[in-house]
């Protein structure tokens, strides 16, 4: 199930919400007789029943891998408090690392690394083409993440299994993140209230984000696909097609692939954070504008910041590589960046790319890259990250050669077709907005009317309920048409 | 509780009762409302059908991703929904059909050069002789009126 489907929005989702709400309601009729204590662990068993079956509707075969995941690593954590400082501690850790890592390897990477080795060696493996459960990256790094806190003492260990299950299966994160860390809503899955407020700001977070996926990610997604052409199922490239762009289709391509990722990723963090919020729950950020960095590794900062944050704090900072630790680290931390994204050899280059251009701003230092005029620093990083979304695109290495060469006329392709112009027209104003929105342009309205005079309050505030209902409603319109609604998050 | 949180709480309620009123709206047309079947005019197809239930499509997913897809297919409303869909697609940009339809890539107005066989290559026609296109000879008589 996806959060931009009709189904999702008005039957799962909705009926959620109300069940999610109806002890309240019991409770006021009741004089607030039951204790917020079983009000809490009724609200919980409600989010655990609700987000095992997201799952099992997606992967009905998976959601039993799914549980025996949850299952291993709440024993794990309760076995590395029982030995606390000592060897069954250790053994532990490392026991549960191999297991995560080692699901993901089998699920995401087999298929990859069979092929290799057939390509390297000669062989024939055949491959064994296991399906990737959805989600797997993300719910694996979350387990992974509450594991190792407990181990390194920043979190408690979880004793009640209902409790660890309703962290890792919460189904607004579960499929397409953010990759929540277990410290952050430790509290909240014991103790939290949704106020009115949670659920109006929820419930407003979750329609733009939504309207970011159907209204913008979608029609970004068919200028892409008219500009680049359509990956063939068979072959998985774009094949000759690509070859015979212009200039102009290739960099305009790229161009609303990376807004179309932006609008895609980010809506889906925003529905995530705002159907938490309904229910309580305080995610972190996700994604902050990231467009108007001035470098890359302010990019990094801005762009996917869970995972960034997850690479930063487990894997960057690991004594394991001794004095060379830094530039291995490095290395480390963005090759595993790029395979995260899928497995394939593009995303291999797109993390070390990155990467190398992190490694050259530390390199150059942060106060001489203050010196450069904020125009060419923002200029350096947009056409950085443009190329690099390219690299993201083109998961096929012949097509990413073909688009290097469209970039730099080596193909004796026109600079502009007719089509290609007629395309841009006919979403001229949809790519203007969508690239105008990428900037903090709401966030700096928000700013503006917190200390606004009251009348200005009030029409900014009934003006957001409006545009609220109004977007739901064109969001509805145009999934129930559903013709491009592609869902980016199957490959992670 | 002053005035600002005051306002703020009513705005909350408002909010959050505008939009619930929206999904209710919703959903209760959709049950009121038959649901959409048979052929789609618009779209040249036929309309998806309720899934049917087998332990494999069970297992394999398709039996779940089939009952949100026909859920999604049969919206009540159905070809309605699909013009305003439409209308509001206009809107991404300006309409340039009419000038480029005739300048797409691809689409050429001569026979295509190279090694292309001829249809016409076989055809043989016996023709009068007199008439010859080359040096525009008619035979006698060919303007005389009856």
């Amino acid at each position: 199930m996806v959060f931009s489907d009709l189904f999702f929005i008005f039957v799962f989702l909705s009926g959620c919400i109300f069940l999610y709400f109806i002890p309240d309601a019991v409770n006021c009729i009741l004089s607030r007789k039951i204790s917020n204590n079983a009000l809490l662990n009724i609200k919980n068993g409600v989010l655990i029943l609700f987000s095992v079956l997201f799952y099992a509707w997606g992967e009905p075969a998976y959601i039993f891998l799914f549980l025996f995941s949850t299952v291993f690593n709440y024993i794990a954590g309760l076995a590395i408090e029982k030995y606390r400082n000592g060897t069954g501690a250790r053994i532990t850790i490392v026991a549960s690392l191999v297991f995560n890592i080692g699901m993901l390897f089998v699920f995401k990477y087999t298929g990859f690394f069979i092929e290799n080795i057939n390509a390297l060696l000669g062989t024939s493996i055949p491959d064994p083409e296991i399906r990737l459960p959805i989600g797997i990256s993300f719910f694996t790094f979350q387990i992974m993440s509450y594991v190792i806190d407990c181990y390194w003492e920043k979190v408690e260990v979880q004793r009640s299994y209902p409790k660890l299950l309703l962290y890792i299966s919460m189904f607004p994160q579960l499929v397409a993140g953010p990759i929540v860390r277990y410290s952050t809503v430790e509290r909240e899955i014991s103790d939290r209230k949704s106020t009115l407020q949670d659920v109006s700001e929820g419930v407003t977070r979750f329609v733009v984000g939504l309207s970011k996926k159907v209204i913008f990610a979608n029609g970004l997604y068919s200028v892409v696909e008219n500009l680049l052409g359509v990956y063939s199922a068979e072959t998985q490239s774009l094949g000759d097609t690509l070859a015979g762009k212009s200039f102009f289709a290739t960099f305009m391509g790229v161009v609303c692939f990376a807004l179309y990722v932006y609008y895609d990723f980010s809506g889906y963090s925003g529905m995530a954070i705002g159907i938490g919020r309904i229910f309580g729950f305080h995610f972190d950020e996700n994604f902050k504008h990231p467009f108007i960095s001035k470098n890359i590794t302010e990019f990094w900062q801005r762009w996917h910041i869970s995972l960034g944050s997850f690479f930063r704090d487990y894997l960057l900072y690991v004594p394991l590589f001794g004095k060379r630790r830094k530039y291995f680290s490095l290395f480390l931390v963005w090759f595993c960046t790029g395979f995260w994204h899928g497995a394939s050899w593009n995303f291999i280059i797109w993390g070390l790319y990155f990467g190398a251009f992190v490694f050259a701003e530390q390199l150059i230092g942060k106060k001489r890259m203050k010196k450069i005029p904020p125009v060419v620093t923002n200029m350096y990083s947009l056409l950085v990250i443009i190329i690099g979304f390219g690299i993201f695109f083109f998961e096929d290495l012949t097509d990413l050669g073909i688009f290097f060469k469209n970039l730099v006329f080596a193909n004796g392709n026109a600079f502009i077709a007719a089509s290609d112009k007629s395309t841009v027209m006919n979403n001229i104003f949809l790519i203007a907005v969508a690239a105008v929105f990428s900037m903090p342009i709401l966030p700096w309205f928000k700013k503006k009317l917190k200390d606004a005079p009251g009348i200005v309050a009030t029409v900014a505030s009934v003006a957001t309920t409006v545009s609220t209902v109004i977007l739901l409603l064109i969001c509805a319109v145009l999934l129930a048409e559903n013709t491009t609604n592609p869902f980016l998050y199957f490959r992670f | 509780m002053d005035n600002r949180s005051k306002f703020l709480r009513i705005f909350n309620i408002v909010a959050i009762a505008v939009t619930a009123v929206c999904i209710i709206s919703f959903l209760s047309l959709t049950s009121v409302f038959p649901r959409s079947e048979g052929y789609s005019t618009s779209e040249k197809r036929p309309l998806l059908t309720f899934p049917t239930y087998s332990n494999s499509a069970l297992f394999d997913g398709s039996y779940t991703a089939g009952i949100a897809e026909w859920y999604t297919d049969t919206v009540p409303h159905r070809e309605e929904l699909l013009g305003i869909a439409a209308s509001i697609k206009g809107l991404y940009g300006v309409d340039t059909y009419f000038q480029s339809s005739n300048l797409q890539d691809g689409i050429q107005d001569s026979r295509p050069d190279g090694d292309v066989s001829d249809p016409l290559a076989d055809y043989s026609e016996e023709v009068d002789p007199d008439i010859s296109y080359g040096d525009i000879s008619y035979p006698d008589g060919f303007f005389e009126l009856d």
